[in-house]
């Protein structure tokens, strides 16, 4: 059943797990080697065209990653977060753990490796008997812990992991630090590294926080909230890094507006002294919000400055909700984005390490 | 005179001129009609012969003779084909009076653009589109389809709304105020209010200038035009959209960048612009200038009949900052002589209920006299006694041969009662209510003090090397930040000799402690983050710092609490600086405004700038002068001389600093906002140091 197979895990959500996994991809790639891929359960769920059930980031990996199978293929298991109880009641334990297997084989064949995708934490999966450590040691995979280091508590959540993948003796390759922080990377290196050494965990690379990574262009928020585009067409390749809400006096707003990198701007469409100020200190598009179209006198204005203008039918604070939790989400699609993190493993993790060990586990 | 082609055009044609009375088209010819327009006119209309008893041409290119000027009353859509034609007619300026273009979004203004590069191919200046035309009562020309026709006096009015225009030229007609030339913009698409006031400057017959807008084109080519203007005749502007809702209404309406109050206020200073706040002040001060000579300072004296609303003139001279002396006792006893004994011989003079035309007029002679006076106040209440219309006419005759400003509140009076009649023709400014002539004759006295300002010195600037600032910038876009830090903040000041604290930039503990040592204590701590506005509030400031051990503590303690308060906070390190002795805090800060650029800012500082507010504003670059004034206007200037027996502060050194962040901000475009608070000022000669500084740059393109 053993396969050269690494499944990239984490303890919490939203640590980086995609973009490392299409690196390494990129980093065998150019090796010459042939990476399967494979998500055993997934928690983006989305139903597609035929009104099947399907994970939305698997389906972006399944793009970017060039596979030539279906979605369902790619993740077998989209668990709906709201239902997934009920999602599974009627189902045969046995049948799922069995069409997961079924699944790495198929993601595993001819291919000289295989990188397996888990989900936000180890423990998703267990109410249907399929945590990650258990499917880590059906599939033969080595686990790697990709975390984010925020706080100390980080090594904690480390430790209970290993003490959790060593219950079910799966194996245990290392863990990844990432999204460091300029002002913790001493730190990471010199006291978060070796305290966790001591307990024998083997820390395989530490990523520097990379902010252009986490960004998001006004076509992609757009894609995801829809609503009308009013103007400014042309500017929807313009990059998002930050959100702000327009609902004070123009001359605060000026002020934020202007301390902030490529903001996107939320506000209402009756707000038309904030929609020019947010044009006059350049924005990188606005959502206006309520459906409350502006004067179509500032549609020249932000068509000749390429800032586009997004009418939603939400109010602000629902608009905001949508476009954080977009933000959280991002997935590296363009190729730019996907260099920059694949030169970012290939410069702070032992990815030679992750990849021979993965290669000598037969 | 420049723009002659719209003021004394030899000839004009109206294209889109009618046959039918209700027709724009029709209102216009018949205006330069009946107005008695000398040049030749030519109604376009190729379905027409004749029109009000002119020979009508197909189009402008069959006129038989050369046309100066061509006045569009064709639907939008047709005006670019048209503007063709006059251009290949040779004609050298349109009034578009059509709409349908910017006003009405995107289409209307890809249809203004067109139209505006068939101007500039062909070399035609356009007033408008979207506009009411305009009067030059001078040779008779009226070019608008507005109703009234004006009477020929001394006033140039520019009106960005054509509502308010006409409204305007009816109500002049009633005050019999006179104009030499009417002026309604429209869109502005190629000649703007500055455009006009310039060329209205070099016309002998305009007095005064009045001017309606809600925004303005180019904030810096306003700001120099009127500067230059206001040198030689009043401007009064009323802005409207001062309010929150007002600016969002000017957006909406001008489909442009409303602009804030405070940089208009500060443009209009500037400019020397005369700013009042509501159309019925600028129509008080339109009367005002219109004929009086200018009050040489601003000793006022009041005479009435009645003691009450003598009080409230002087109530409201009081309030407007005006002075009410007493006439010299020389006058005063020769008045005594004249008057009845219980006459107030103060200010207000009154010369009592039962008051005639005498008592007024050797009130008026006396006051005229008075080296003591600048300006006259004559209130006049209806009584029994008092023969108004006599009273106007003794002040027409003291009005001939005073070098001093005479206007005049005949209270209770119809506008079309003798005596109101008789001031209005002989030029005497009268208000029916008692306050608006105090509110005229301050705002003339604010002009004079305008026409003293001309000749102040230019900005003293200091050598500087620009390859600190310059370096600092490249490594801010290198880093991809918009905000400085504390320490590229603090290079820059220094650059330009504002005085600062040692600081330096510490990423680990180990260097905020060699930091601290090297510093030498007392030191101060920040957070340096790009993302954090106000420090102290999320624990990110730790002072008087007095050992390593502490500042290694201080480092740890900032970086945890500032992360508890603001997780997703970008730290770039904590700052380790020298600490200063306490000083008066103020602020000197900088914003660049969209429309008119650099905008200095002066207040207190502290805790407490935002919530009082007690902040001056003046447009860069500053004089020497207008830097001072700053700090004078402001409470805090109060402060820094000194209250309760504590010594004077350095208020010279403040001055210096105020100078020379305009000058950074003047220099380099790419800073958007600059801010030191606090600035710590110490006793006179002591100088000041900044504290704390923050730098934005702009985003690139």
């Amino acid at each position: 059943m053993s396969k050269r197979a690494i499944y990239i895990a984490s303890t919490k959500e939203l640590s980086g797990k995609s973009i490392i996994t299409i690196a390494l991809a990129r980093i065998s790639r150019d090796l010459g080697k042939n990476a399967g891929y494979l998500k055993p359960i997934g928690l983006q769920y989305s139903v597609n065209e035929k009104g099947e059930p399907r994970d939305e980031d698997a389906e972006t990996m399944r793009k970017i990653l060039n596979l030539k199978v279906n979605t369902p293929q790619v993740c077998p298991f989209v668990v709906h977060r709201e239902k997934m109880l009920e999602q599974f009641m009627k189902v045969d334990l046995q049948e799922i753990s069995q069409k997961i297997l079924t699944a790495y084989r198929d993601a595993s064949e001819e291919k000289d490796l295989v990188l397996i995708e888990g989900p936000p934490s180890l423990s998703v999966g267990s109410f249907i008997g399929c945590p990650v450590p258990k499917l880590a040691t059906d599939f033969g995979a080595k686990i790697l812990l990709v975390e984010k280091y925020e706080n100390d508590l980080v090594v904690d959540n480390i430790l209970q992991a290993l003490d959790y993948i060593s219950k079910w003796k799966s194996s245990f390759l290392g863990v990844i630090l990432n999204q460091v922080s300029s002002t913790k990377m001493q730190k990471a290196k010199n006291v978060i590294k070796p305290t966790l050494e001591k307990s024998g965990i083997n820390v395989i690379g530490i990523i520097p926080e990379d902010k252009t990574l986490s960004v998001l262009t006004v076509k992609e928020i757009y894609d995801a909230i829809g609503g009308k585009i009013l103007a400014g067409k042309d500017g929807m390749d313009r990059t998002v890094q930050t959100v702000l809400i327009g609902a004070m006096t123009p001359e605060s707003a000026a002020g934020y507006f202007r301390k902030a990198k490529d903001d996107l701007v939320i506000t209402g469409g009756d707000r038309t002294d904030i929609i020019f100020t947010a044009l006059e200190v350049g924005v990188s598009a606005l959502i206006l919000t309520g459906n409350l179209y502006p004067s179509v006198k500032i549609f020249p204005r932000a068509d000749d400055l390429k800032i586009p203008i997004i009418l939603v039918p939400f109010d602000t604070y629902t608009t905001l909700q949508m476009v954080q939790k977009i933000i959280g989400r991002i997935k590296p699609t363009d190729e730019e984005r996907i260099k920059k993190a694949t030169r970012l493993v290939k410069e702070n993790v032992d990815w030679k390490q992750i990849l021979q060990i993965g290669s000598h586990s037969n | 005179m420049l723009l002659d082609t719209f003021f004394r055009p030899r000839s004009i044609a109206v294209v889109g001129a009618s046959r039918e009375p209700e027709k724009v088209g029709h209102r216009i010819i018949k205006n330069l009609i009946e107005y008695g327009f000398k040049g030749h006119l030519f109604p376009i209309n190729p379905k027409a012969d004749e029109i009000l008893g002119l020979k009508c041409y197909n189009s402008i290119l069959d006129v038989p003779e050369q046309v100066d000027l061509a006045v569009i009353v064709v639907p939008g859509k047709l005006v670019p084909m048209v503007a063709e034609e006059c251009g290949k007619k040779g004609v050298k300026g349109i009034v578009v009076i059509s709409a349908g273009f910017s006003e009405t979004g995107r289409e209307g203004t890809n249809l203004e653009r067109e139209l505006l590069s068939i101007c500039r191919k062909y070399n035609i200046r356009m007033q408008g589109p979207n506009c009411l035309g305009l009067i030059n009562t001078q040779n008779r020309m009226n070019a608008t389809f507005a109703a009234a026709q004006p009477t020929a006096g001394n006033i140039a009015f520019i009106s960005q709304s054509g509502a308010l225009g006409s409204t305007i030229l009816n109500w002049a007609l009633q005050k019999e105020v006179g104009f030499t030339s009417f002026i309604s913009l429209g869109n502005e698409a190629d000649l703007t209010a500055a455009d006009f006031l310039e060329s209205l400057a070099e016309d002998e017959q305009t007095r005064a200038i009045g001017l309606y807008i809600e925004g303005v084109k180019d904030g810096p080519r306003f700001v120099e035009v009127s500067k230059k203007i206001s040198m030689k005749k009043p401007v009064i502007v009323l802005k409207s959209g001062t309010t929150d809702v007002g600016i969002r209404a000017v957006s909406s309406h001008t489909g442009s960048l409303a602009g804030s109050d405070v940089a208009f206020s500060a443009a209009f200073r500037k400019a020397g612009v005369i700013r009042v706040d509501k159309l019925e002040e600028l129509f008080e001060l339109v009367l005002g200038f219109e004929n009086q000579p200018l009050p040489r300072d601003k000793n006022v004296l009041i005479i009435t009949n009645g003691g009450g609303p003598g009080i409230l003139v002087a109530d409201a001279c009081e309030k407007m900052g005006l002075n009410l002396p007493l006439i010299e006792l020389n006058l005063r006893e020769e008045l005594r002589n004249s008057l009845p004994p219980h006459a107030s011989l103060n200010n207000p003079l009154d010369v009592l209920g039962d008051a005639d035309e005498k008592r007024y007029e050797m009130a008026l002679k006396i006051g005229l006299r008075s080296q003591n006076v600048d300006g006259i106040i004559v209130v006049l209440t209806p009584q029994a006694m008092t023969p108004s219309d006599k009273v106007a006419e003794v002040i027409a005759e003291a009005r001939k041969t005073s070098n001093k400003p005479i206007v005049t509140a005949f209270m209770g009076l119809d506008d079309d009662s003798t005596a109101v009649k008789t001031l209005l023709k002989n030029d005497i400014p009268n208000y029916p209510f008692p306050e608006s002539t105090a509110f005229v004759l301050k705002k003339m006295y604010e002009y004079t003090l305008i026409l003293k300002r001309s000749n102040q010195k230019p900005t003293f600037q200091i050598q500087v090397d620009h390859r600190i600032i310059k370096n600092t910038l490249a490594e801010m876009r290198k880093e991809d930040r918009l905000t400085s830090t504390i320490e590229e903040a603090f290079k820059i000041a220094d650059s330009f000799g504002i005085p600062v604290p040692k600081v330096m930039v510490a990423h680990s503990l180990k260097e905020a402690g060699d930091m601290a040592d090297l510093i030498g204590y007392p030191v101060a701590m920040k957070v340096v983050s790009p993302e954090i506005l106000h420090k102290t509030d999320v624990g990110g400031v730790a002072l008087n710092i007095t050992s390593r051990a502490e500042a290694e503590r201080n480092y740890e303690n900032i970086l945890n609490k500032v992360h508890s308060f603001m997780p997703q906070a970008r730290i770039l390190g904590i700052s380790v600086q020298q600490m200063v002795p306490q000083g008066k805090e103020v602020i000197v800060g900088a914003v660049r405004d969209p429309q008119f650029g650099p905008l200095m800012m002066f207040g207190l500082g502290g805790i407490y700038v935002n919530f009082l507010r007690d902040v001056s504003y003046r447009l860069c670059p500053l004089t020497r002068s207008e830097a001072e004034e700053m700090v004078e206007e402001t409470k805090a200037y109060t402060l820094l001389r000194g209250v309760r027996g504590e010594p004077p502060s350095d208020i010279n050194s403040v001055v210096n600093v105020i100078q020379r962040i305009s000058q950074i901000m003047t220099e380099f475009d790419e800073i958007l906002e600059m801010e030191i608070n606090p600035l710590f000022v110490y006793n006179e000669k002591k100088g000041c140091v900044a504290v704390d500084i923050k730098m934005t740059i702009n985003k690139l393109a």
